[in-house]
């Protein structure tokens, strides 16, 4: 038995508890996070694959009379929230240890777990047979590039940490082949620069200055921390802080 | 039921290890039989002869059964019992792959039609000549032989490829495990290198640490020295290998400078030195290096840029930020330290962190906002379990972070306190 019901920022499931309806739900909520241009995102779709398991197998027991209930939402932006629910006893809630074990053979509890380090936040019914969780997509930071006014102004998208690190090397090794000498950096959309975003500052201004003896670096439009972090590690000697 | 077993050699083992081709003849007309037996037998084929239908039906099913099938089936099609289409058909449903030649004395091209489409392979009208008996026979049994040696050559390279498949594959699961096994007994090492005993110093001291990963870039270290103790906290970017092996370096230099007892400034001079020259990509460093003075009641501080250490004055009951200036390890050649001297007194702790304690963080799943511990929080955790003794003061602290951030850790985190005896 499977149903399913979609509208523009919705789409629910209601399925009786075989693991054979798992696949078919996984590929058609996957089409439907393609509506707001989301990359696969490998974490989500682990936490849905969890949360449809557990309803199946804890929940109801595999008893292919029960049905399990699938939904998700879209909040805003790449936020979602996932409702999954079984027609089971419910289960101690409270009871959970998030924990993850350092014991990587412990798999007891380990799904819950794992939803919970990849989720924004889960939440349970009182009755305990109902999960809910909230969701935002991963997104790899772009780093924009154009000309403007004689500089050549770096526009990431997002967080400057060590998983984007490779882009944002590559993106700025590519500007100075191409002999630019004034930068702009502008992190409106920064959040974050992590330690290691910052070492890849250091690096870059290391490389141009060794290449061209007339530098100019700027920072623009950056946050309170950020401005605090480069005055922290004195990375505003190198670049100027525009505010 | 009617059966002539026509062996003109040699015993019937010697003729199948000799790959004698093996003919069943089903014919009623016992003239047509023998005409048939004369001509084959000289060109060398093992023959069996059957007068009807059902005979040589049983005689295809005794043979697929024991697995020493027939090479060729000769068949009339006018036979009594079973006659020569029904037996194609019988053969057919029983799913038996036999290769089939039909005599047919009528030219009776509605039959043969009906023949071919039953997926008889070829056809004798009768009369027929014995060449074109034998060159029907023989071509028969080479199309079989050829369509088998092309399966036969298939299968041979399928399995090829499976087994240069398999080899690939056992050789990457070798080099995985022995990666793996490599790493483990990295990450083992390495633990055992930045590992310290929780107790036995001249200052009592509690911590806890986890790295985000395996190999984490924070660390913490103590030695007692003929005053007192020298202390170093580290954070190194990044939670890789590479991370591992810059704090392996901080610590050896840190043991070093505990037997030379160079201050502050100084260590950390040669350590930024060490740091640029030992690494290609530069990795950013902080640290906060205390020497503490038991006989004088006095700490002299140094920080490479670290997160504020926090200082407990025990008589006033009171929290305070120590600010210490001093560039960043490991990423320039020009830096500048300060040591920052100050008087502490017994019961008077110190709070070392590394910057995933303030950064910790968790978001609200319904606006997105996500929520930082920072300085303040970290401040009110410690207000409110200071008064503990140290080894609970920390665990609690510890616990109430673990619970701010859902227990979702999002970097290594360090948390460190000391107290003057």
């Amino acid at each position: 038995m499977l149903t399913s019901l979609q509208d523009d920022n919705y789409i629910e499931f209601k399925f009786s508890s075989e693991f054979k309806m798992v696949n078919k739900i996984i590929k058609d909520i996957r089409n439907f996070f393609q509506n707001y241009e989301i990359e696969e995102d490998a974490n989500i779709i682990l936490i849905l694959r969890e949360l449809i398991n557990n309803a199946i197998e804890h929940g109801n027991k595999k008893d292919k009379d029960l049905t399990v209930s699938v939904s998700v939402t879209h909040i805003a932006d790449k936020r979602f929230k996932i409702i999954v629910e079984d027609e089971g006893d419910g289960f101690d809630y409270n009871s959970i240890n998030y924990r993850i074990s350092d014991d990587p053979t412990q798999v007891r509890n380990r799904g819950l777990c794992l939803v919970n380090s990849f989720a924004d936040e889960i939440e349970f019914n009182d009755y305990g047979n109902m999960i809910t969780v909230f969701v935002t997509a991963s997104e790899s930071t772009q780093f924009h590039v154009k000309e403007m006014d004689g500089w050549t102004v770096v526009q990431p998208s997002g967080d400057i940490t060590a998983e984007e690190s490779d882009n944002f090397r590559y993106v700025m090794h590519a500007c100075l082949e191409q002999g630019k000498t004034k930068f702009r950096f502008d992190l409106s959309c920064v959040n974050d620069v992590d330690s290691v975003g910052l070492s890849l500052f250091v690096i870059f201004s290391n490389m141009a200055q060794k290449q061209f003896s007339n530098i100019d670096l700027e920072i623009v439009n950056a946050n309170q921390d950020i401005v605090n972090l480069f005055q922290m590690t004195r990375l505003n000697r190198i670049y100027e802080i525009i505010e | 039921m009617s059966s002539v077993k026509c062996i003109l050699h040699t015993s019937y083992s010697k003729e199948r290890a000799m790959n004698k081709k093996h003919i069943l003849i089903a014919e009623d007309d016992l003239a047509m039989q023998t005409s048939l037996l004369f001509i084959l037998e000289d060109e060398g084929y093992e023959l069996t002869t059957v007068s009807n239908g059902k005979a040589a039906f049983e005689q295809i099913q005794t043979s697929f059964q024991n697995g020493h099938m027939f090479d060729l089936l000769i068949t009339d099609i006018q036979m009594p019992g079973l006659n020569g289409l029904q037996l194609i058909k019988s053969i057919s449903q029983a799913g038996i792959n036999l290769p089939i030649i039909v005599m047919t004395g009528y030219g009776d091209k509605q039959t043969l039609i009906e023949l071919l489409r039953l997926g008889c392979d070829d056809f004798l009208s009768k009369p027929f000549e014995p060449d074109d008996v034998c060159k029907k026979v023989q071509e028969i049994l080479d199309k079989v032989e050829a369509h088998k040696a092309q399966e036969e050559k298939k299968y041979a390279e399928l399995i090829k490829q499976n087994i240069d498949l398999s080899r690939e594959i056992d050789s990457y699961k070798h080099s995985f495990l022995k990666i793996r096994k490599e790493l483990d007994d990295a990450i083992i090492t390495y633990k055992d290198l930045i590992s310290f005993q929780k107790e036995g110093y001249k200052t009592p001291i509690a911590y806890r640490v986890q790295a985000l990963k395996d190999l984490g870039g924070d660390f913490i270290d103590i030695r007692d020295t003929s005053q007192g103790c020298d202390v170093i906290i580290a954070d190194v970017a990044g939670h890789d290998m590479a991370a591992s092996y810059h704090t392996v370096m901080i610590k050896s230099f840190f043991d070093e400078n505990c037997r030379t007892q160079k201050n502050g400034e100084t260590f950390f001079q040669l350590l930024n030195h060490a740091l640029l020259e030992n690494g290609k990509n530069e990795r950013m460093v902080t640290s906060i290096f205390l020497r503490v003075d038991l006989k004088n009641y006095q700490i002299a501080a140094v920080s490479a840029a670290h997160p504020q250490m926090i200082y407990y004055n025990s008589q006033k009951n009171s929290l305070h930020s120590v600010d210490i200036n001093g560039d960043c390890l490991g990423l320039l050649s020009d830096v500048t330290f300060e040591t920052k001297d100050f008087a502490m007194h017994p019961k008077d702790r110190l709070i070392l962190y590394s910057d995933g304690i303030p950064n910790a963080f968790y978001v609200d799943g319904k606006t997105g906002k996500k929520y930082s511990l920072k300085i303040s929080g970290l401040f009110n955790l410690l207000q409110k379990h200071m008064h503990l003794p140290i080894d609970d003061m920390i665990e609690s602290v510890w616990n109430e972070i673990e619970k701010f951030t859902h227990f979702k850790q999002t970097d290594d985190m360090l948390l460190f306190s000391l107290e003057i005896p």
